[in-house]
């Protein structure tokens, strides 16, 4: 007996995920023996930029028909595109924990291997080219970063967002693997392109449709979309403020890396009332994030709702995968890596060593005290606003532009009339930074790591949106999914 | 097609159901003390079944876990090895080490050792 093509291993499309999966057995054994978190930290940074390399050798060796396992793991150019979002965010995190560990006590060593597993797990859901990789990707992205929502050991807020997404998580799983066996049953297939084929017939549509939903609904959950989005404000805020940075980047990612690829191959097959509910499902977290944003004064809470917010624009995309938006939708997740990212590590250095003190009072006067910090969250508040000549901006337009161009304008219309009311939120933080006198001196953190951190964020958020043409044109050169057909 | 699942399903939840509500009708109820203390093979119980277990059973159940992953891995793969021997030797060599990683893990951690 053989395997028929599962074999084919392609190093240089597995080298990203390999080498994060040494760098994390390494950084844990490396960490027993640490003093502190420090150095496994560097270990694990180390590991992330040796598998940004090997995904940056790929993507620009134009082999962008590259695959694993007979289709099953792919290097097209969305997935390595993705797959170095995932990295940067991962590498952003590092950075912030570097010092925010050993000041919050919570260096235990395990800390950076789960991150990295958690990582890992993401590029696969980035690459996978079938159901099945799918559900091992999700799962080895989940089950760390339901430990690490949890790191702050002895504290209630941590405790509970660590169960509440284990149970709200296991859920989604569960949705997800039933909608991949009833797909499986209709189709007789896991890869993604012989399911679409197999559905084009129109055999079997209730099951499929069934399966689909199902599937929508599951990742939807890791995606933060509306009616599955309970679970990311109560996690956001309990969870260290260190893995909120991780996990508001990369579960993201992942989840839409393979939500767009899904909704590019697997959806267009299906009943067309599939998408109306998917466009309902976006409209809803539009509203919903952007409303509910308004209203919180803790800033975690805010830039939850926040991340539910942007969760809906890359929704759009989702809508428009074959119009440019899967190009779109990468490019907004980069930006969306760095701005997001970027703004948590803010908080991290603003908030105290246990997370607390989050309010908006806790900004206000930062711009007298820590005018670098302040001009830096004012960028990333403006750029996540959608303003002009910042990547949030660009990002944005090109999200709505595929939205037009498959036809949804009332879509694109919602996006834009809720992006003016998020501008609100991210305007007062500002106007709490620059024009509001604290009535104590706010005592802040210094971290030279999550320095480094805040900068990268801050040169990449401008960068791609003065010159956003190098990485939209890098990324629709192959906007096209392989999807195993 | 599936209709005789059903019944049957329907079927077996009013057995269930009647054998209950038939019971509870109609069955003497002579309560005593003995009768309503909860049955520990026969011996007397002895305090509350929610007690508190030492952390230390659930890291030994973990090792138990990796031996037991090892196993029920190397089970298919003895039984498939013919077909790709070089594959599956890497293949079982990779998962070794990588379960030896997190033995060698507990190890660290003090898990075999009992003060």
């Amino acid at each position: 007996m053989s395997f028929p093509g599962v074999l084919d291993i392609d190093w240089n499309v597995m080298a990203p995920a390999v080498s994060l999966l040494i760098t994390a057995i390494v950084a844990l054994v490396f960490g027993l023996s640490a003093r502190d978190s420090r150095g496994p930290a560097a270990v694990a940074l180390i590991g992330v930029l040796t598998a940004g390399i090997f995904a940056v050798a790929h993507l620009f060796s134009g082999n962008e028909s590259a695959a694993s396992f007979g289709l099953r793991y792919l290097g097209d150019v969305p997935a390595t595109a993705l797959t170095l979002v995932i990295l940067l965010g991962t590498a952003m995190a590092i950075l912030v924990s570097w010092d925010q560990l050993e000041r919050g006590g919570m260096g235990q060593p395990e800390y950076y291997p789960l991150m990295l597993l958690s990582a890992l797990g993401a590029v696969v859901m980035a690459s996978a080219g079938d159901l099945i990789t799918l559900i091992l990707g999700l799962e080895i992205m989940s089950l760390p970063a339901y430990a690490l929502s949890a790191w702050r050991t002895r504290d209630r807020q941590s405790e509970e967002a660590g169960m509440k997404y284990f149970l709200l998580g296991a859920f989604g799983s569960a949705m997800l693997i039933y909608g991949t066996a009833l797909l499986y049953g209709a189709s007789g297939s896991f890869v993604y392109g012989a399911v679409a084929a197999a559905l084009q017939g129109g055999n079997l549509t209730l099951l499929a449709t069934a399966g689909g939903a199902l599937v929508l609904a599951g990742l939807g959950f890791k995606a933060a979309l509306a009616p599955f989005h309970q679970w990311a404000p109560d996690v956001y805020t309990g969870a260290p403020t260190v893995v909120v940075t991780f996990m508001s980047v990369v579960i993201k990612v992942g989840a839409f890396a393979a939500l767009l690829r899904i909704a590019a191959t697997v959806f267009p097959a299906l009943q067309p009332w599939l998408l109306t509910a998917l466009a309902v499902i976006v409209a809803l977290t539009l509203v919903v994030g952007n409303f509910t944003a308004l209203m919180q004064r803790g800033l975690k809470r805010m830039l939850a709702y926040s991340s539910v917010a942007h969760a809906g624009y890359l929704g759009l995309a989702l809508l428009a995968a074959n119009h440019g938006g899967v190009a779109a939708a990468a490019f907004y997740l980069s930006v969306y890596a760095l701005m997001n990212a970027g703004a948590f590590a803010v908080l991290t250095l603003v908030t105290d060593a246990s997370d607390h003190g989050d309010d908006l009072e806790r900004f206000a006067g930062l711009g007298r005290t820590r005018p670098g910090l302040a001009a830096a969250m004012a960028v990333f508040m403006l750029s996540l606003g959608g303003i002009p000549l910042l990547g949030g901006f660009t990002g944005k337009v090109l999200v709505f532009q595929a939205t037009i161009d498959a036809g949804h304008v009332w879509l694109a219309v919602l996006g834009i009339a809720t992006s003016v009311v998020a501008l609100f939120y991210y305007f007062r933080v500002i106007a709490y930074m620059y024009f509001r006198e604290s009535s104590h001196a706010p005592h802040t953190f210094r971290s030279t790591p999550a320095r480094v951190a805040i900068a990268v964020a801050l040169v990449g958020t401008v960068l791609l949106g003065i010159l956003p043409g190098w990485w939209h044109t890098l990324l629709s050169v192959g906007p096209r999914f392989l999807a195993g057909y | 097609m599936y209709l005789e699942v059903l019944m049957m399903f329907l079927a077996a939840g009013l057995i269930a159901a009647a054998a209950l509500v038939v019971g509870g009708l109609l069955g003497p109820k002579k309560p005593g003390e003995v009768k309503l203390s909860a049955y520990e093979s026969g011996v007397p119980a002895v305090g509350s079944a929610r007690e508190r277990f030492p952390v230390h059973f659930y890291l030994v159940a973990m090792v138990f876990i990796i031996f037991d992953l090892e196993t029920a891995f190397f089970y298919p793969l003895a039984v498939k090895f013919q077909a790709a021997p070089q594959f599956l030797f890497a293949n079982a060599v990779i998962f070794v080490a990588i379960l030896a990683v997190g033995y060698v893990y507990l190890l660290r951690k003090g898990v075999l050792n009992w003060k």
